[in-house]
């Protein structure tokens, strides 16, 4: 009977669309009609593809199998269709202000002015999700003076979850495009230091070019691997390590990843992730935090790091209290500590945004 | 051997005086605000940029320098670059215009947007402009369209003086736009592509 209801709503939604979209004259709002057809997209064409499980909507929507597999293992079936069918939308385009430039309310004016039309979000002051534009939101006068910068969402709670204060040194591993350095700057007014570390040289350029743009003048920025900062005898008060990653959290913004990355890749990565990870352990002060990061969903990318790191090193994890789903504790045939419940999962389809992995940690006196 | 081409150091006697001689020419008395407990470095990629450090950057770098030259040899950037010396000059870039336009009292308010493109701005552009100027002078450049009130849009040096507008025709260049120059916000667009 639900069933019937909710295929009568959809009929008479589909109705309306389409009534809508014909009667426009095309050479007119070209815009609206192209809004109603993504809408219509968005509505109907998705429900439509027919499957028999959620393996075989894996296939059709073109995932490697093994993936499939793991979605399911680690979240269920129903969660995992749920996954794919929101990776295959468009994520809602989100700006963040930056009160270095200007305040918040000033920025917003001008927004307002040139008829963008944003909300703001939970949680993220000085976030706006834009609803409407009539213009690139990348290319406006505001944006070329750095009044916002164009970033996912979720990528924004790493730097939150550090919380950096003015004043402290901070390290930013793996930093480039420079979302989240630009970000810690704005959250320490510009004051202390921060060393904002990227080994790829053209990527540095990107990082170079935000920094500049968005007026964050207490960065030095080194074009190197991250474990080579050891050398340099620095001692953090804070580190954010958003280390590489096999990026199946961002599978909305890179369909490649459904095929570009095998089962075999992801024990790569988290091989790298230990080696990373333990090189800022030994860049931390004591008493200093760690916040690690990935735009994964594999747990060996994730709470098998943080659980190995944990075993070798006198760190305890420290809860985050913003209220995302918990690491996990069991996978496949791994089992970890159960303190990695103090980790968070922000799921693509739960949280509206990037996938990531966020755990923070504190470094107790002792063995390093 | 160091490659000087990525060395990240403290400017020279030399390097430092060209860079103060403009500030002061352009800046006067501010100079003290502007290089209160700040450094001048460069990096030499190509030609000479400059940076402006403060001291708890300055500091950090010579920590770092002693503990791996090789490591400083991998700075990319410290503080905030202002422009480059070319030919035993100094010369503003769209980053310094950032830095100082706060300072820059001579300032040119235009009416279209053609100079973010890397296009002159000629006097029919003008709006207005806030203090008289001299050929040669740096000013700032700031839009006042229907939808981009007041904002910065860059900087560039002055082709004649303000005195000489009143009977220049309208298509006389007052500012020149460079396409593959830094003086305008659009180049980080163009620099982007």
């Amino acid at each position: 009977m639900q069933l019937l209801k909710l295929e009568e709503q959809r009929g008479y939604q589909l109705n309306k669309i389409l009534f809508f979209y014909f009667s426009i004259p095309s050479s007119n709002y070209l815009i609206v009609k192209n809004l109603l057809l993504r809408l219509f997209v968005y509505l109907f064409m998705l429900d439509e593809i027919s499957y028999s499980d959620v393996y075989d909507l894996g296939n059709k929507l073109g995932y490697l199998p093994y993936m499939i597999q793991r979605f399911v293992e680690l979240i269920g079936e129903k969660e995992t269709i749920k996954l794919l069918k929101f990776n295959e939308k468009k994520l809602k385009t989100v700006i963040r202000l930056n009160n270095l430039k200007t305040q918040f309310s000033e920025i917003d004016f001008l927004l307002l002015q040139k008829k963008i039309i944003f909300k703001k979000i939970r949680d993220i002051p000085e976030a706006r999700e834009i609803v409407f534009s009539p213009i690139s939101i990348g290319a406006t006068i505001e944006y070329l003076n750095g009044y916002y910068m164009v970033q996912g969402k979720n990528s924004m709670f790493p730097p939150l979850i550090l919380d950096p204060k003015p004043h402290e040194m901070i390290g930013d591993f793996a930093a480039a495009p420079g979302g989240k350095t630009t970000h810690i700057a704005q959250l320490m007014k510009n004051k202390g230091k921060i060393i904002s570390i990227e080994r790829s040289k053209r990527r540095c350029t990107s990082l170079y070019s935000n920094i500049v743009r968005m007026g964050v003048q207490n960065t030095i920025v080194l074009n190197t691997d991250a474990r080579a900062i050891v050398k340099s005898k620095i001692k953090f008060d804070k580190i954010l390590l958003d280390a590489p990653c096999s990026g199946s959290g961002v599978i909305i913004n890179d369909p490649s990843r459904k095929t570009s990355k095998k089962e075999e890749d992801l024990a790569i990565y988290s091989k790298l992730q230990t080696e990373l990870l333990d090189a800022a352990i030994q860049t931390l002060k004591e008493g200093g935090t760690i916040v690690y990061c990935t735009c994964s969903l594999e747990p060996e990318e994730n709470e098998l790091v943080i659980d190995r790191v944990l075993k070798d090193n006198d760190l305890k994890l420290v809860d985050i209290p913003f209220s995302f789903e918990r690491g996990v504790t069991k996978f496949a045939n791994y089992s970890f500590s159960p303190e990695l419940k103090k980790a968070v999962r922000l799921y693509p389809h739960k949280t509206n945004g990037e996938g990531f992995f966020i755990a923070k940690m504190v470094k107790e006196s002792g063995k390093n | 051997m160091v490659k000087t081409e990525t060395l990240f150091k403290k400017a020279s006697k030399e390097e430092e005086q060209i860079v103060l001689s403009f500030l002061l020419k352009e800046f006067d008395t501010k100079v003290r605000e502007i290089m209160n407990n700040k450094s001048i470095f460069i990096k030499q990629r190509g030609v000479k940029e400059v940076y402006i450090v403060n001291k708890e950057l300055k500091d950090t770098i010579e920590f770092i320098r002693n503990n791996s030259l090789e490591l400083t040899k991998n700075i990319f950037l410290a503080g905030y670059p202002i422009g480059i010396i070319h030919e035993k000059q100094f010369q503003l870039e769209i980053t310094g215009g950032f830095y100082f336009n706060k300072y820059m009292e001579k300032r040119l308010i235009i009416k279209t947007k053609q100079f973010l493109y890397g296009k002159d701005i000629v006097l029919a552009n003008v709006n207005e402009y806030t203090l008289p100027f001299k050929k040669g002078n740096w000013l700032a450049v700031y839009g006042r369209g229907k939808k981009d009130s007041g904002l910065f849009y860059g900087v560039g040096k002055a082709l004649v003086d303000s005195n000489e507008l009143s009977s220049a025709p309208p298509n006389t260049v007052i500012i020149k736009g460079y396409k593959h120059r830094p003086f305008d916000l659009g180049w980080y667009l163009r620099f982007e592509k």
